[in-house]
C-alpha cells in the first residue's frame, strides 16, 4: 500500500508561483511526524503571509527546485497552509520517508535526514529482523536480489522510477533493477561501510570478500554486450562506487583518514543534533572528489550549483553574522565547510565564536578544519590557543601559542604563552 | 552456446584456445602443434607464408621474413625500440605517413597491424578447421604493459582480419584465469610471464571466481629476443676476434647465428653445455669458406644475460610495493612463457619470493587458455562463475598550462574506469582550447606517450576562466582510452577518440581491410585454377590411355573411332599449350571441351 502510494507520488510539487504560503499558528516543532533540515526550518522562518512562492524561490538561496522541495516537506508535516493545497494531516505520514517522497531524480535518496540514517544504521545490528518485519508486507513482491535493508534509504522507503522497473525491453530482471535504483539513488549518501555491508572495523578479507561479492554483482561485463539503456550508466555508477570504496578501504593509510572524516562528520551531527541537509554532499563525499581535483578545474559533477551553494551558505553566515545572529551564521558556515573546505572560512566561523565566546567547541571543530587544509596555518593555531585558553586548558593552549611562535612572531601569543609559563 | 575463441598473439609464438562442454582447450595446427610461429613471409611469386612455413624458409629469405613484429606494432618511428630492431632485423624497417612504422617486403609497405592481422588469421583458420565454423568472437591479449596505441594497433589487426574481438586482455591476467579457474582457489598470486618480447609481472588476488589484479608493471622489450641477441653478439665477436670479420653484416650468417643463438639457449635449459656448429657460414672474398664452431656453457650464458634477469626481479620489487606487499605475501608465483623454462630464472624468480614457483600451468598455453575463458564468459550469459577485475598499467593525464603533466587516473585502478575534469579558459576571449592527452608515469612530461591531441573549438567568448568545459577520461575494459568533452553551459558534448597519432586511421584500415580481402580472393582463386589443373591433366592422361589402348587394338580401327581420337588428341594438344597462363576462365572453358571430347572418345570406343 505504501509503496503505490510512493510509485505514484508526483515528481515535482505543483505549486502555483502566485499561492502565498502561511504558517500554521499552534504546531508542537517537537512533536512533528518528522524533523525538518536547516533549509526547511530557513524557509519556514521566510513564510510571512505576503511572500508568494514564486519570491521564496528566487530569493531563498536554496534554488527553485530545492525551494519547492522544501515547501512540500513543511507542507506534509503541517508547518505550513497553502491555499489551493489540501494540507496534510501530519499523522497520515506512515513512515519519515514518506514524506519526503516529492523528490525528483534517482540519484537522490528518499531520506530526511542522516538522523535517521544513523538511527537505521545502528538499528541494524541488534534488531535486523524487526526492521525486516516492519519493512516486509510492502517490499514482499517487490524485493531486491540483495538484500538492502541496512541502506540509509532501505528499498521500502525509497520512491522507485516506474518507467525505469517497467521497460520490457532490457535483460535485468526486476528485483535486480529495483536494487541498482536504490543503491544507485544514494551513493553519494551512503558511506562505503554501508555500501559494502560491513562493520566499520571490518578486516581486510572481510572487506576484500564484500568487495568480491559487489564487484561480482554489479561489474558492467555480467550485461556484456547487452543493450541496457538507461541501466548501463548506472551500472557502470554504482561499479565504479565499488571500486573507489575498495581503493580507500584497502589502502591503511586511506581507510583511517576517512575513517576520521567519518568521525568528525558524525560528532558535529550529533553534537548538533541537526541532520545532513539532503541536497547537499557530505563533506566526505568531497574529500573524495577533492582527492581527485587539480588546479585545472574541480571534479566534481556539479561544480557549477555547488560553488554556488557554498556561496550563497557563506554570504548566508557573513550577513548573520552581521545581525549579530552567531549561532545561525555559525550554522551555515558549517553546511558552507561541508561543500567546500576553505580555510578562510573556517577561520572566520571560528574566529566568530571565540569573539563572540559562544560554543566554543564547536569553535574548535571549526579550527581544527582549518588545520587539517593547512597545518601550519598561524592564525588557526592562535585560535587554537585562544580557545583552550578560554576552556582553561593552559597544556594544550600552551602548544598551540609555541605553534603559532614556530611560524611567525606574534605579540600576543608571546605575551600569553609568558604568562601562562609564569602562573 | 555461442563459441568465442581465445588468441594469445606472441611475439614468437601464437596459440588459440577454445572452451568447450566448460572444459578449455588448446586447439592444435595442422601440423598437430599447439602453437605457430608468429611470423610471416612473403614469397617471390608474392605468396603469403605463415607459421611453420615461413619459418623454414626464413634462413634462404631473411629479408622478407618478419619475426617478432610485436615488438614493433603500436610504436612511434623514432623510439629507441624502432631504433634497435632497424639495427638488428634482416627485414626493411620504414617510417609510416603518420611517424609509424612499416615494414617492406618485395617492394610493398606493410603496416604491423596488417602483419599481426596475417597472424591472427593464421590462428583463425587453426580454429575454424576445428569448430567447423567460423568462430564469432574472439579475445585477444597483449601484453599487461601495453600501452593504448599498442592496444589499439592490436584491435585495427584483429579488424583487418576480419575477425570480432570482443575484449583484449592481458597475458598475465589470462595466465591467473587459466590458473584459478574451475578450482576453488583463495590465494594472492605473482605471474611472471617471460615470453619473446615481453616481460611482464602481475600481482593478483584470487578468490570466489574474482580475479582482481592489484597491480602489473613489466618491459615491452625485454624478452627471449634480448636474450637470444646477447649470444649472437657474443659469437659473432669471437668470430670477429679470429677472422676479422662482422657477421652480423650478412644477411644469411645472420640469420643463422639467430637459429643456432636460440637452440643453444634452449639446449642449455636442460644441459650444462652445448655445441654450435655452423659449417660454411662465411664464403671470404678469395673463395675460402669459413665456419663456426664453439661451445656454450650455461655458465656462460647465465654471464651474459643476468642483467636482464636482473631487470625483471628489479620490476617485480617495484610491483609488490605497487601492491602494498611484501614478498612472503604471495602465496604462489606463476611462471608462464618459453623463457621461465630457463633454469637460472627459476632460481633467481624463488630466491625473490621466496617460494618455489608452481608447476601447474603449461607456460606456453595458459595465455591462450586464459583468453578463451574470458571469452567463454562474456558471451556465455550464465557463466557467473569467473569475474576479471584488471588495471590500468600506466597513468593518464593531460598536459597542463606550462607544460607540466596532471594525472588523472592513476595506474593501477580497476579498469572501467573514467574521471572528469572542469577545463576553464586561460585567456580572454579563448574561444578554443588544445588538450593534450598523455600516458604514462615518467618524470619528465616529454618522456610520457603522446596519445593525442585535439582541439575544442567554438567556446563562447569571454574573459578567462569564464567558460568551464567538462571533459572526461575513460579507460575501457580494453584498457583502451577515450575521451568526450561537454560545454557546462549549453550542455552541448563532443566526442573525441584519442586515437594515437600513430596509429592508422579509419580510411586506411578500411583500405586494408579490402587489400586483405582481395589477397584472400586471390589466394582462392589461385587454389582453384590449381585445381582445375590437376583436374586437366588427370583427363589427359585418360585420354592418352585411351589412345594407347586404341593404338593398340590393329585394323579395328573404324572411321568413327579414328576422329572420335584425332578430336580428343586435338583437345590435349590445346590443352597441354595453355594450360600454364590460362585464366580461370579460360581453364574452365579447356576442362570442359576435354571432358567432353572423353567422354564422346570412350563412347565411341566402347560401342566398337
Ligand atoms: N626450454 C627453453 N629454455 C629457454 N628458453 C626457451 C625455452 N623454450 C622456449 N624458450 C624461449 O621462449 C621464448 C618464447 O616464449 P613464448 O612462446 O612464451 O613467447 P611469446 O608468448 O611468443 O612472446 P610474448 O609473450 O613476449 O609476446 C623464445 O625466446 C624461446 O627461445
Ligand atoms: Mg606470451
Amino acid at each position: 500500500m505504501i509503496e503505490s502510494r510512493l510509485l505514484n507520488a508526483t515528481h515535482e510539487p505543483l505549486f502555483d508561483d502566485n499561492a502565498t504560503p502561511t504558517q500554521v499558528s499552534g504546531v508542537d516543532i517537537d512533536e512533528l511526524s518528522e524533523t525538518p533540515s536547516p533549509d526547511d526550518f530557513f524557509l519556514y522562518s521566510r513564510i510571512d503571509g505576503s511572500t508568494t512562492v514564486g519570491e521564496l524561490c528566487s530569493t531563498s538561496g536554496l534554488g527553485r527546485e530545492s525551494t519547492l522541495e522544501a515547501l512540500q516537506r513543511l507542507l506534509e508535516v503541517g508547518l505550513i497552509d497553502m491555499p489551493g493545497v489540501e494540507r496534510e494531516e501530519a499523522s497520515s505520514a506512515p513512515t519519515s520517508s514518506d514524506a519526503t517522497s516529492s523528490r525528483r531524480e534517482t540519484r537522490r535518496p528518499r531520506t530526511s535526514s542522516s538522523g535517521a540514517n544513523d538511527l537505521e544504521s545502528s538499528r541494524r545490528g541488534e534488531t535486523r529482523g524487526d526492521d525486516e518485519a516492519s519493512t516486509g508486507d510492502s517490499a514482499s513482491n517487490e524485493s531486491t536480489g540483495l538484500d538492502l535493508s541496512h541502506l540509509p534509504v532501505p528499498p521500502s522507503a525509497f520512491e522507485f522510477d516506474d518507467r525505469l522497473l517497467e521497460r520490457d525491453d532490457l535483460p535485468i530482471e526486476r528485483p535486480k533493477r529495483r536494487e541498482l535504483l536504490c543503491l544507485h539513488g544514494q551513493l553519494d549518501e551512503v558511506n562505503y561501510y554501508q555500501f559494502f555491508d560491513i562493520d566499520r572495523d571490518a578486516s581486510a578479507r572481510d572487506i576484500k570478500h564484500a568487495y568480491f561479492k559487489l564487484s561480482k554483482r554489479y561489474h558492467p561485463d555480467r550485461y556484456f554486450q547487452n543493450d541496457l539503456g538507461p541501466f548501463a550508466e548506472i551500472i557502470e555508477d554504482v561499479f565504479q562506487h565499488v571500486t573507489r570504496g575498495h581503493r580507500i578501504l584497502s589502502d591503511p593509510e586511506q581507510r583511517d583518514e576517512y575513517d576520521a572524516q567519518l568521525e568528525e562528520q558524525e560528532i558535529v551531527d550529533d553534537e548538533e543534533d541537526v541532520p545532513t541537509p539532503m541536497n547537499q554532499p557530505s563533506s566526505i563525499d568531497m574529500a573524495r572528489k577533492q582527492d581527485a581535483s587539480t588546479d585545472i578545474g574541480d571534479d566534481n559533477s556539479d561544480p557549477d550549483k555547488r560553488e554556488a551553494a557554498f556561496r550563497v551558505l557563506v554570504n548566508r553566515g557573513t550577513q548573520a553574522r552581521q545581525k549579530e545572529q552567531i549561532v545561525q551564521a555559525a550554522e551555515q558556515f558549517r553546511k558552507a565547510l561541508r561543500i567546500q573546505r576553505d580555510v578562510e572560512v573556517a577561520l572566520e566561523a571560528a574566529d566568530m565564536l571565540v569573539e563572540a565566546d559562544l560554543r566554543l567547541e564547536q569553535a574548535q571543530l571549526f579550527a581544527r578544519a582549518a588545520l587539517r587544509i593547512d597545518d601550519k596555518h598561524p592564525d588557526a593555531h592562535l585560535l587554537m590557543a585562544r580557545i583552550f585558553d578560554k576552556l582553561e586548558e593552559r597544556e594544550r593552549a600552551l602548544e598551540h601559542y609555541n605553534q603559532v611562535l614556530d611560524i611567525r612572531e606574534d605579540e600576543m601569543a608571546r605575551r600569553r604563552r609568558n604568562e601562562l609559563l609564569d602562573s | 552456446m555461442d563459441k568465442c575463441i581465445g588468441i594469445d598473439l606472441g611475439t614468437t609464438n601464437s596459440c588459440v584456445a577454445v572452451v568447450e562442454n566448460g572444459t578449455p582447450k588448446v586447439i592444435p595446427n595442422k601440423g598437430g602443434y599447439k602453437t605457430t610461429p608468429s611470423i610471416v613471409a612473403i614469397t617471390e611469386s608474392g605468396r603469403r607464408l605463415v607459421g611453420q612455413m615461413a619459418k623454414r624458409q626464413a634462413i634462404t629469405n631473411a629479408q622478407h621474413t618478419i619475426y617478432a613484429s610485436k615488438r614493433l606494432i603500436g610504436r612511434q618511428w623514432g623510439s629507441s625500440a624502432v631504433r634497435h630492431c632497424i639495427e638488428t632485423c634482416p627485414y626493411e624497417i620504414v617510417p609510416g605517413p603518420h611517424d609509424d612504422v612499416r615494414v617492406k617486403l618485395r617492394g610493398k609497405e606493410y603496416s604491423l597491424p596488417e602483419i599481426s592481422s596475417i597472424i591472427l588469421q593464421e590462428m583463425k583458420l587453426v580454429a575454424e578447421e576445428h569448430l567447423g565454423d567460423d568462430p564469432e568472437q574472439t579475445v585477444v591479449t597483449v601484453p599487461a604493459y601495453f600501452n593504448d596505441s599498442q592496444r589499439q594497433a592490436t584491435k585495427d589487426a584483429g579488424k583487418i582480419a576480419g575477425l570480432d574481438i570482443i575484449r583484449i586482455i592481458n597475458e598475465p591476467t589470462a595466465a591467473a584465469l587459466a590458473y584459478g579457474y574451475d578450482e576453488d582457489v583463495e590465494a594472492t598470486v605473482a605471474i611472471y610471464d617471460l615470453g619473446g618480447g615481453t616481460f611482464d609481472i602481475s600481482i593478483l588476488d584470487i578468490g570466489h571466481g574474482v580475479f582482481d589484479v592489484l597491480s602489473t608493471a613489466g618491459d615491452t622489450f625485454l624478452g627471449g629476443e634480448d636474450f637470444d641477441a646477447r649470444i649472437i653478439e657474443h659469437l659473432a665477436y669471437e668470430f670477429a676476434r679470429d677472422h676479422q670479420i662482422d657477421l652480423r653484416k650478412d644477411e644469411m650468417a645472420l640469420q643463422r647465428l639467430r637459429d643456432a643463438a636460440e637452440q643453444a639457449k634452449i639446449e642449455l635449459s636442460s644441459v650444462e653445455e652445448t655445441e654450435i656448429s655452423l659449417p660454411f657460414l662465411y664464403t671470404q672474398d678469395d673463395g675460402e669458406a669459413l665456419h663456426l664452431q664453439t661451445t656454450l656453457t650455461r655458465e656462460k650464458l647465465e654471464e651474459l644475460v643476468i642483467d636482464l634477469i636482473q631487470r625483471t626481479t628489479k620490476i617485480c620489487d617495484a610491483t609488490l610495493q605497487e601492491a602494498g606487499l611484501g614478498p612472503e605475501a604471495i602465496d604462489d608465483v606463476i611462471l608462464v612463457g618459453g623463457m621461465t623454462r630457463m633454469p637460472r630464472i627459476q632460481e633467481e624468480v624463488e630466491e625473490f619470493f621466496g617460494t618455489k614457483p608452481s608447476k601447474k600451468v603449461h607456460p606456453d598455453e595458459v595465455v591462450g587458455i586464459g583468453a578463451a575463458i574470458q571469452g567463454d564468459a562474456l558471451v556465455n550469459e550464465d557463466e557467473e562463475d569467473v569475474l576479471l577485475l584488471d588495471v590500468t598499467p600506466h597513468s593518464l593525464g593531460i598536459m597542463v598550462h606550462g607544460g607540466g603533466y596532471e594525472k588523472l587516473i592513476k595506474k593501477n585502478s580497476t579498469i572501467p574506469t573514467s574521471e572528469s575534469h572542469i577545463f576553464t579558459t586561460v585567456r580572454d576571449h579563448q574561444t578554443s582550447v588544445k588538450i593534450v592527452v598523455l600516458q604514462g608515469d615518467e618524470e619528465e612530461t616529454e618522456d610520457n606517450e603522446l596519445l593525442g591531441e585535439f582541439v575544442l573549438s567554438g567556446l563562447r567568448s569571454a574573459s578567462a576562466g569564464e567558460v568551464e568545459i567538462e571533459v572526461e577520461f575513460s579507460i575501457s575494459a580494453d584498457g583502451i582510452v577515450s575521451v568526450s568533452a561537454t560545454d557546462l553551459e549549453t550542455g552541448k558534448e563532443q566526442s573525441i577518440t584519442v586515437t594515437a597519432s600513430s596509429n592508422l586511421t579509419e580510411e586506411e584500415i578500411d583500405r586494408m581491410i579490402e587489400e586483405n580481402e582481395d589477397y584472400l580472393m586471390e589466394v582462392k582463386r589461385s587454389e582453384e585454377i590449381e585445381e582445375l589443373r590437376t583436374q586437366i591433366r588427370r583427363t589427359i592422361r585418360e585420354i592418352n590411355k585411351l589412345v594407347s589402348e586404341v593404338d593398340d587394338i590393329e585394323g579395328s580401327n573404324s572411321e568413327l573411332l579414328r576422329e572420335a581420337k584425332e578430336r580428343a588428341v586435338e583437345a590435349v594438344q590445346t590443352a597441354e599449350d595453355t594450360i600454364d597462363d590460362a585464366s580461370l576462365e579460360e581453364l574452365e572453358e579447356t576442362d570442359e571441351k576435354l571432358s567432353r571430347a572423353l567422354e564422346a572418345f570412350r563412347g565411341v570406343f566402347q560401342r566398337t
